[in-house]
C-alpha cells in the first residue's frame, strides 16, 4: 500500500470509530428513554412517571389472572420476581398471552393500580415442538430450560 | 505480489467476465439451497409450543434480516476500498447493494410486522430493535436518494462512501439492541458462540436458508453489478468487443 | 425429523390458524427476489443493446 493511501485508510478509520464513540456516549445517556419500558422493580422505586403513558414490563404472575366471565375484562399481576404490579384491562388479548409469558402492557399508573390500554405478548428466543415441551414438563426440566424465567 | 488479485478484480473486464461465471453457479446453487430450505422449513419442520404455525416466517424473516445487515457491512468494506483505493468497482458495488440491501431491509420489516401481528398482538412497536432496522431502510434509501441527486458519478461515490460509512455505527447498534435495552424483540435463537434455543429439526432447514439468502443476495449484487458496469462502461473498447462478439 | 406436519395438502395450505400470515409473507418475499433477478437481466439487456445502437450508428457515419 502506498503511504498516501494508507494515510487515507487512517483518516477514514479513525474518523469512523470516533463517531462510533460519540454515538455510544449518546446512546449511553439516553439509555433510559430508549428502553421499551419500565420493570415493575422500577415501579416500585417510584422511577417511573405516574398518570403518564408508560409501558411496563414483565412476567404475567402465576395464578394472578383473573377474567371476568360477562366481559373482556381481566386483571392480573406482572412481576420480576422482585415485585408485583397489578394491571387492570378490557381488551383482546393476544393468543400468546397466558401465566408464565412475558408481556409488555402500555397505559399509566393510577394509585398502585396499572390501567392498561394494550397488552403485548413478549415470546422469548426458545423454539420447541409441543411433544418436547410435554416431555420436559413432566421431567421438570422445562423451567431449568427457560433459564430459570418461569419459576 | 501480494496485492495482485485485488487490482485485477478492480479492472472492470476482469470482473465482468470472472463476476458472470461465479454469477451462474451462485444462482443455481442459492435456487436449490432456498428450495430445500423453503419447503423444509414451511413443511417439515415441527410446529412451535407456543406460537404454532406462524414461526415457520423465521425461515424467510430471520434470513433477509441477516442479509440486511451483512450486505451494509459489505458495503461498508466497499466504501472503503473507495475512499482509499479510488477502485471504480467498488462504488458500483455500494450502488448495486444499496438497492438490494434496502429490499432485504424492507421485506425483513414487512415480514416482522406480519408475524408480530399473532405473536405479540401488533405489527409495530417502537423497540430499540425495531427503531433501528428502520434506521437501517432510511439509510439505504437516503444512499439511493443521494446518489441520483449528483450528477458526477466520482463525486456521487465518495459523498455516498463516506454516509456509508457513518452509518457503520448502527450495525452494532441493530445487533446488540436486544440485549443492551428493554426491547419487545427476543434476543437471538441462533448465535455463532452458543447453541441454538431450538431443536435440530427446526434449526437445520433455517441455516440452509440463510446460506441460500446469503449465496442469492451475492447473486444479485454481482448480476447488478455487471448490468451497471457495461452501462458506465458503454464507451469503453472492452465492452464494444463484448458487444460484438454476441 | 422428515415428516411431513400437516395430515394433507389442504391442512398445509391452510396452516390453521396463520396461514393468512404466513402464505404472503414467502409469496411477497420469493417473488421480490424473481423480480430483483428479472430487473438485473433486463438492465444487461437494456445497456448492451445500446452499445449495439451506438456502434452500429458510429459505423454509419464512418462510412
Amino acid at each position: 500500500m502506498n503511504p498516501k493511501r494508507k494515510q487515507r485508510l487512517f483518516i477514514i478509520l479513525g474518523l469512523v470509530s470516533g463517531l462510533g464513540v460519540t454515538v455510544g456516549l449518546v446512546m449511553y445517556a439516553l439509555s433510559q428513554n430508549i428502553n421499551l419500558f419500565f420493570t415493575p422493580t422500577q415501579i416500585a422505586q417510584g422511577d417511573a412517571p405516574v398518570a403518564q403513558m408508560i409501558r411496563l414490563g414483565g412476567m404475567v404472575a402465576d395464578g394472578t389472572v383473573d377474567r371476568d366471565p360477562q366481559s373482556l375484562r381481566v386483571a392480573f399481576d406482572v412481576t420480576d420476581f422482585d415485585h408485583n404490579v397489578s394491571v387492570s384491562y378490557e381488551g383482546i388479548l393476544p393468543d400468546l398471552f397466558r401465566e408464565g409469558q412475558g408481556v409488555v402492557v402500555q397505559g399509566r399508573l393510577s394509585g398502585d393500580q396499572f390501567l392498561a390500554s394494550e397488552v403485548l405478548a413478549k415470546h422469548d428466543q426458545n423454539y420447541m415442538p409441543p411433544e418436547v415441551t410435554e416431555a420436559l414438563r413432566q421431567s421438570g426440566k422445562l423451567d431449568q430450560m427457560m433459564g430459570g424465567k418461569n419459576k | 505480489m501480494r496485492w495482485r488479485w485485488f487490482h485485477q478484480w478492480g479492472s472492470p473486464r476482469w470482473f465482468y467476465e470472472r463476476a458472470g461465471r461465479w454469477q451462474l453457479v451462485f444462482g443455481w446453487v442459492s435456487l436449490g439451497l432456498i428450495a430445500v430450505g423453503t419447503i423444509w422449513g414451511l413443511g417439515f419442520a415441527p410446529v412451535d409450543y407456543q406460537q404454532g404455525n406462524s414461526y415457520r416466517i423465521i425461515y424467510l424473516h430471520v434470513p433477509v434480516a441477516f442479509l440486511a445487515q451483512a450486505m451494509y457491512a459489505a458495503m461498508a468494506v466497499s466504501a472503503l476500498v473507495l475512499l482509499v483505493w479510488k477502485m471504480k468497482i467498488a462504488d458500483i458495488a455500494m450502488q448495486s447493494i444499496a438497492v438490494i440491501g434496502f429490499t432485504f431491509t424492507a421485506l425483513a420489516l414487512g415480514s416482522g410486522a406480519v408475524w408480530g401481528k399473532p405473536t405479540w398482538g401488533t405489527y409495530w412497536v417502537w423497540d430499540a430493535r425495531l427503531t433501528s432496522m428502520l434506521i437501517l431502510a432510511f439509510l439505504y434509501l437516503a444512499l439511493i436518494g443521494l446518489r441520483a441527486s449528483i450528477r458526477d458519478p466520482d463525486q456521487a461515490g465518495k459523498v455516498c462512501g463516506i454516509l456509508v460509512l457513518v452509518g457503520v455505527v448502527n450495525l452494532p447498534i441493530i445487533k446488540y439492541s436486544v440485549e443492551w435495552w428493554n426491547t419487545l424483540h427476543q434476543p437471538a435463537s441462533l448465535k455463532l458462540t452458543e447453541k441454538p434455543t431450538m431443536p435440530a429439526s427446526m434449526w437445520i432447514p433455517l441455516l440452509v436458508n440463510i446460506l441460500g439468502y446469503y449465496i442469492v443476495a451475492a447473486y444479485l449484487v454481482l448480476g447488478s453489478m455487471r448490468a451497471i458496469l457495461v452501462e458506465r462502461e458503454r464507451r469503453s473498447s472492452w465492452v464494444k468487443e463484448l458487444v460484438d462478439r454476441v | 425429523m422428515f415428516e411431513f406436519q400437516f395430515e394433507s395438502l389442504t391442512a398445509f395450505l391452510e396452516m390453521a390458524p396463520h396461514g393468512s400470515y404466513v402464505w404472503p409473507v414467502y409469496i411477497l418475499g420469493l417473488g421480490v427476489l424473481g423480480g430483483l433477478t428479472w430487473v438485473n437481466v433486463a438492465q444487461h439487456r437494456r445497456g448492451l443493446r445500446s452499445v449495439k445502437r451506438h456502434i452500429e450508428r458510429g459505423e454509419i457515419h464512418e462510412s
